[in-house]
């Protein structure tokens, strides 16, 4: 019988800490900005791979040595953002990330069923309202559920 | 087929089998035993991987390197060089022959030659109740020469060594030793349309509704992510559409005719995007078809299919494993 236990330094599905779980968006991150509150703006919409709502800072992930250099970095509580799901090179920080932002696929693309697995809410299909992705990069975004499996990105 | 050569058609794998052949061939030989139709084929067992890595114990030396290490250098290294000699292990002789003799018995019982095959990762813990293994093992499709079989057989042992799948069997708590991996060896099914259907909604984790996604051609570009298909909400009780969304389906894969083995992608034309992929008729079928999988395998599914003529062949079904909110 082999021993399924935890590795070193690699937690099996950990949780990440920057996701406010539930069904429920977190409701107080989204009033009408008031003097002094950080500005809100929505800046795309796609399909969300699950009901969480999940905040960090986002990082834009082209080639396995981006998410080496992540890793290496510390991914945790990031945002990665990737053009095609169908590379799957995030899986090397998956445990780590709060969230992923990519812009083909939906809901049963291998990446939205793997990322579910590690609880974490992937934006899948996304259309972004005209920012560029090195605009986008390093900026301090939120995801976060709408309705009918619907989910938007937020940028603070 | 004789079981003793490591070879088993799908109808033949029984329950004591399952550890042999890997997740996804047990659960492709209990729908078939449900009667639900499957693309006909044989798997090969993992004994086959285990003498590859007994072939060498530098192959041995590697696996322990990628089990041991947390560097992800070292990790990549390992991965790479596993490649590399397992990409220049020979095929054993007695292998040869059983692979080329099941493809031969394939043809018989298919009744014609020429046949077009799919060669499919089927892991010992691929398609399991707590991971899937998603995406992590290599498909090959639109496979027509045995000779590019025999390759593919390769290919599909080297994708369980790849960076991602190493990564993603560490991170989930499964030790490298313990995964073996089997190949199944299957008929090309030709679709008009393929998707992916989830008996619940994994999203919202509501066991009320069902969750189908759908694209025109072979489904490997909706699973892979690389178009955003149709998306459908169905009342499971009723089968009735509570939302759907429709997908900009950018391109479409199919297996051409011929003798050149690959899929060909080309874009979609604008009317097909416009259209949506799946009608009512379609969706309550498939829903039906969900539902009965589910029965069947006892668990909410996660089913890979596809529709020729308005006929469905279910490709994979596993268990949904994020419903646990429920």
């Amino acid at each position: 019988m082999c021993d399924t236990g935890a590795l070193i330094g690699l937690s099996p599905r950990k949780a990440p800490l920057e996701v406010t779980s539930l069904l429920r968006p977190a409701k107080a991150s989204f009033r009408k900005p008031s003097c002094g509150a950080p500005t809100l703006r929505e800046i795309g919409q796609g399909l969300i791979s699950l009901n969480l709502t999940a905040s960090g800072e986002l990082r834009v992930v082209k080639s396995i040595q981006d998410v080496i250099a992540l890793w290496k970095e510390g991914a945790q509580g990031k945002i990665a953002l990737v053009e095609d799901a169908g590379t799957t090179t995030l899986g090397p920080i998956l445990s780590k990330l709060s969230g992923v932002v990519c812009m083909s696929g939906a809901l049963g693309s291998h990446l939205a069923i793997v990322t579910r697995e590690f609880e974490i809410p992937a934006l899948m299909g996304t259309k972004l309202d005209g920012l560029s992705l090195a605009e986008l990069d390093r900026k301090q975004v939120t995801i976060r559920p709408k309705e009918d499996n619907v989910g938007v990105l937020v940028m603070h | 087929m004789c079981a003793s050569s490591g070879i088993t058609f799908i109808d033949a794998i029984q329950s004591e089998d399952a550890s042999r052949y890997g997740g996804k061939a047990y659960n492709l030989s209990r729908l078939h035993r449900l009667g639900i139709r499957v693309p006909m084929g044989f798997c090969i067992d993992c004994s086959h991987f285990t003498s590859l890595l007994e072939s060498s114990p530098r192959l041995k030396d590697l696996v322990d390197s990628l089990a041991e290490s947390d560097d992800p250098d070292r990790i990549l290294s390992s991965a790479s060089e596993l490649e590399t000699t397992v990409t220049s292990y020979s095929l054993p002789t007695h292998l040869v022959d059983a692979v080329t003799s099941a493809l031969v018995e394939l043809e018989r019982r298919l009744g014609r030659s020429g046949v077009c095959y799919a060669v499919r990762s089927s892991a010992t813990i691929e398609d399991a109740t707590s991971h899937s293994f998603a995406g992590q093992g290599r498909t090959y499709l639109g496979v027509r020469e045995p000779k590019d079989v025999l390759d593919s057989i390769k290919g599909v042992w080297q994708s369980l060594f790849s960076p991602n799948s190493v990564l993603y069997l560490k991170t989930m708590g499964v030790q490298l030793s313990c995964a073996k991996m089997g190949v199944i060896v299957q008929e090309m099914a030709d679709a008009d349309v393929s998707g992916v259907m989830f008996t619940a909604n994994v999203a919202n984790q509501n066991m009320d509704q069902m969750l189908i996604e759908s694209t025109w051609g072979l489904g490997e570009q909706l699973v892979s992510g690389r178009v955003v298909p149709d998306t459908f909400v169905l009342d499971r009780r009723t089968g009735d559409i509570a939302s759907r969304k429709l997908g900009t389906k950018e391109t479409v894969s199919s297996c051409p005719a011929g003798t050149v083995s690959g899929v060909t992608t080309k874009s979609t034309s604008p009317k097909m995007r416009s259209r949506y992929t799946l009608g009512k008729r379609g969706l309550r079928a498939l829903a039906e078809l969900g539902l009965e999988v589910e029965r069947g395998l006892g668990a909410p599914q996660d089913i890979e299919w596809c529709m020729k003529d308005d006929e469905i062949t279910v490709l994979q079904s596993r268990p949904i494993t994020t419903m646990k909110r429920c």
